[in-house]
């Protein structure tokens, strides 16, 4: 792969170069990331302003103007498609992109010392494909009936014609997460492929950054789970455009036989590895973070590495403790809880590692630092709110309450937002040669860290009051009237977390143009990626580095003049 | 591109057999969870319900299928000879049973669509039960991709006469085809005899 001359279109759009097509991932996560932000915007309207008309800071003159309920009201339907895409979006459309996508092309080739993917026209495809899911996820917008409206889960049988919402927004719905998913195995199979066969010289699996161990750890719980939502989706398709019956059972079923809790065990299957493949990214970035703005090697750094691998095996074993109500016999439910709260384990493990990484290190509170440590924060009360979840008791209790919402919000959508954010702050430089504006940088942090924080508590606080997860109208329930003002705090603070992420969009673009030029290795790190000057040659590296030290080499005492040295560099 | 030794590790080279097996063996495993969650989603409703065949047919028309598991396995080992002539350096030949594939794998789908008409003129439909559910779910994705699997064999065989060194593609076709015929046989047993 030399550093050829290339005309637009194969340079920009059609390209088969790794970071480009990261950069195309990075886009459409962010464009999805802002698509689902103002979603939640409307949910969280409707929630605390019930049936009434959107502001025109809403677009309140622009949507909803043919609402059955009234001009620009967002009415019981309208609110259940907003729910469900939401969910979709902000899971399949704005994490994935961005951790996995994004992430995962930009750094696995730099950071392991190699040219490009294995297989760049598979990587290619794989983001056309994605672009493809996404325009017809779009389009079921237009459908006169709406998007679906079943939840991110689309349980039968409110996903299922017989008995369910009707319209085409679930068949949409369907064959666009069948698209993405299939965009996401050939990621999975080019990551697992380049990291096994392409790692530099001298890079061996335990002198890989925790970057990439997290990029791989995703990149096998996606090669294996991703195929059992699409043997859910493939039935729920059959079901509803060809008339089977597997999902529907009781009196509105013609066929004997059909099963829905078919489908949740399918889903669950493929649902709780998800939920690993979103953060084991960003568990991976904030660990190496961490080191290199204390100063210091990673604390434990095999031991991070090897717990992160325990939780991946573990994590294809606990899908049951999403379905505890459904009456599982009590000795499987037992040991699904047991299981799954073996999970604590290895997380604690690479908590206290995490710890030990800050203990005594020189912290410099950068942007993507602040970004790494406030990770630590959500994901600790994420992970501790998960064991009451997990906890067959409590969970009879607290199952498809706000509770659920605000822990899975503070696991899989802060931890894995603020992640994101530490790595885009982190590699911006790298991957546009500029550097992102600081001051606004903070501002950004300390609007998204304390409302986000606000919204989320709050979530579970009214769980935790019985507030039911996708109620339309919680006025009309007489139990929550004494929590019901919560529901305006945290609507206000979530609309300051969203203003909050407009500076970080407006901080995005403007660096890009305007930014301050960004020096070859700005924060001191030793990881391969470091070593290459922007803009990075199609082929990355002259030649390809052999690599001596391990991915976090700190303030090593026998290096004279600066704290850092690089992977590649003989002591 | 020469790989270059260091005294620890030995750098793969782009493009080579092994890595292209790595990521063919990577794409099948995904196939395989795909019929791994369909199959036990099958057995599943099959343990549930008490009598599976309550439609019109009570059992398959065996004789067809029997046929038809004949011509993929026959499939499969004229796609073995072909590469063994490939080694022994018979190009010729070894073309020559690449199309007999191609034709066995054509046959196959025939006779599999000769399978669905038999069963849907005696009233045995996907909306019947849930058995004909069942059956023309996994008989229809196994088919599916047996139709991918006759072009990769049909650019196999334009690959071969235009290129010299096809050792690869011939490996990584080999891989999926050969993959399918064993799917084929676990639908068989599992679905159409038991």
């Amino acid at each position: 792969m030399s550093n050829h001359e290339q005309s637009f279109m194969s340079k920009y759009i059609f390209s088969t170069d790794h970071k480009v097509i990261g950069k195309q991932f990075l886009w459409l996560g962010i464009f999805f990331l802002m698509f689902g932000g103002f979603m939640a915007m409307l949910i969280r309207w409707s929630l605390s302003h019930n049936m009434q008309p959107l502001p025109w800071w809403l677009l309140g003159d622009i949507l909803y103007q043919n609402s059955p309920v009234g001009v620009g009201i967002i009415g019981p339907d309208a609110y259940n498609q907003l729910f469900t895409m939401h969910g979709t979006i902000m899971i399949f459309w704005a994490i994935t992109p961005i951790l996995t996508g994004a992430f995962g092309n930009f750094l696995i080739p730099l950071q392991i010392g190699t040219e490009d993917m294995a297989f760049p026209k598979l990587n290619m495809l794989s983001f056309w494909t994605m672009f493809l899911a996404s325009i017809v996820l779009l389009a079921s917008y237009l459908l006169p009936t709406g998007t679906a409206a079943g939840g991110w889960t689309s349980y039968p049988p409110l996903s299922t014609p017989v008995g369910g919402i009707p319209g085409y927004g679930q068949v949409y719905w369907t064959l666009a997460l069948t698209l993405a998913g299939t965009a996401t195995l050939m990621g999975a199979v080019n990551y697992i492929t380049t990291i096994v066969r392409f790692r530099a010289p001298g890079m061996g699996y335990f002198k890989m950054p925790l970057s990439i161990w997290g990029l791989f750890l995703t990149s096998i719980l996606n090669a294996l789970f991703v195929p059992i939502i699409a043997a859910g989706l493939i039935v729920l398709l059959l079901d509803l455009v060809a008339g089977t019956q597997f999902l529907v059972a009781g009196q509105k079923a013609t066929i004997p036989g059909g099963d829905p809790l078919l489908y949740q065990h399918i889903f669950w299957i493929f649902g709780h590895p998800e939920v690993y493949i979103l953060i084991l990214p960003g568990w991976g970035v904030v660990s190496d973070l961490l080191s290199v703005f204390s100063r210091k090697p990673a604390f434990g750094y095999k031991m991070t590495a090897l717990s992160m691998c325990t939780i991946t095996a573990l994590s294809g074993l606990v899908w049951g403790h999403h379905m505890y109500t459904t009456g599982m016999s009590p000795l499987l439910g037992k040991a699904f809880m047991f299981l799954t709260l073996l999970i604590s384990i290895p997380s604690s493990i690479f908590f206290l590692n995490w710890l030990g990484t800050l203990w005594k290190g020189a912290i410099k509170l950068e942007v993507p630092m602040l970004f790494a440590l406030s990770v630590m924060w959500v994901f600790g009360l994420g992970g501790l709110t998960g064991l009451y979840n997990a906890t067959i008791t409590a969970d009879i209790y607290l199952h498809d309450t706000y509770f659920v919402v605000g822990h899975f919000h503070y696991t899989m959508a802060a931890s894995v937002l603020f992640g994101g954010f530490a790595g885009i702050y982190f590699w911006f430089p790298k991957m546009f040669g500029k550097r992102m504006n600081k001051k606004l940088g903070i501002i950004h942090f300390w609007m998204s860290f304390i409302p986000l924080n606000i919204v989320f508590f709050n979530m579970m606080v009214m769980g935790y009051a019985g507030h039911h997860r996708r109620i339309f109208d919680p006025s009309v329930f007489e139990f929550l009237k004494p929590v019901l003002q919560l529901n305006d705090l945290m609507t206000t603070f979530a609309f300051l977390l969203g203003i909050g992420q407009l500076i970080f969009a407006i901080n995005f673009v403007f660096s890009i143009i305007k930014g301050k030029k960004a020096e070859k290795n700005p924060w001191g790190a030793s990881t391969l990626e470091w070593t290459v000057d922007y803009p990075i040659p199609h082929g990355n590296f002259e030649s390809i580095p052999t690599v001596y030290n391990g991915p976090h080499e700190y303030s090593n005492p026998k290096v004279k003049n600066r704290d850092w040295i690089s992977q590649s560099e003989k002591i | 591109m020469e790989t270059i030794i260091t005294n620890k590790f030995k750098r793969s080279v782009r493009g080579d057999s092994f890595t292209s097996t790595l990521g063919m063996i990577i794409v099948l495993s995904s196939i395989a969870m795909l019929f791994i969650a369909l199959l036990s989603a099958y057995g599943i409703l099959r343990v549930r319900s008490d009598i599976w065949m309550s439609g019109s047919i009570k059992s398959y028309p065996l004789t067809l299928s029997w046929i038809n598991t004949v011509v993929i396995l026959l499939s499969s080992f004229t796609f073995n000879k072909a590469s063994k002539l490939f080694e022994s350096n018979n190009n010729k030949k070894s073309l020559n049973f690449i199309s007999f594939t191609i034709i066995l794998g054509i046959c196959f789908l025939i006779l599999q669509t000769q399978l669905w008409l038999v069963l849907t003129n005696d009233g045995y439909s996907i909306t019947s039960h849930q058995a004909g559910a069942v059956f023309y779910m996994l008989s229809g994705l196994h088919g599916l991709h047996i139709i991918i699997g006759i072009f990769l064999l049909i650019w196999l065989n334009f690959y071969i006469r235009k290129y010299d060194d096809y050792f690869k593609q011939m490996k990584l076709t080999g891989m999926f085809w050969h993959f399918l015929t064993i799917i084929w046989l676990v639908i068989f047993i599992s679905v159409i005899i038991f």
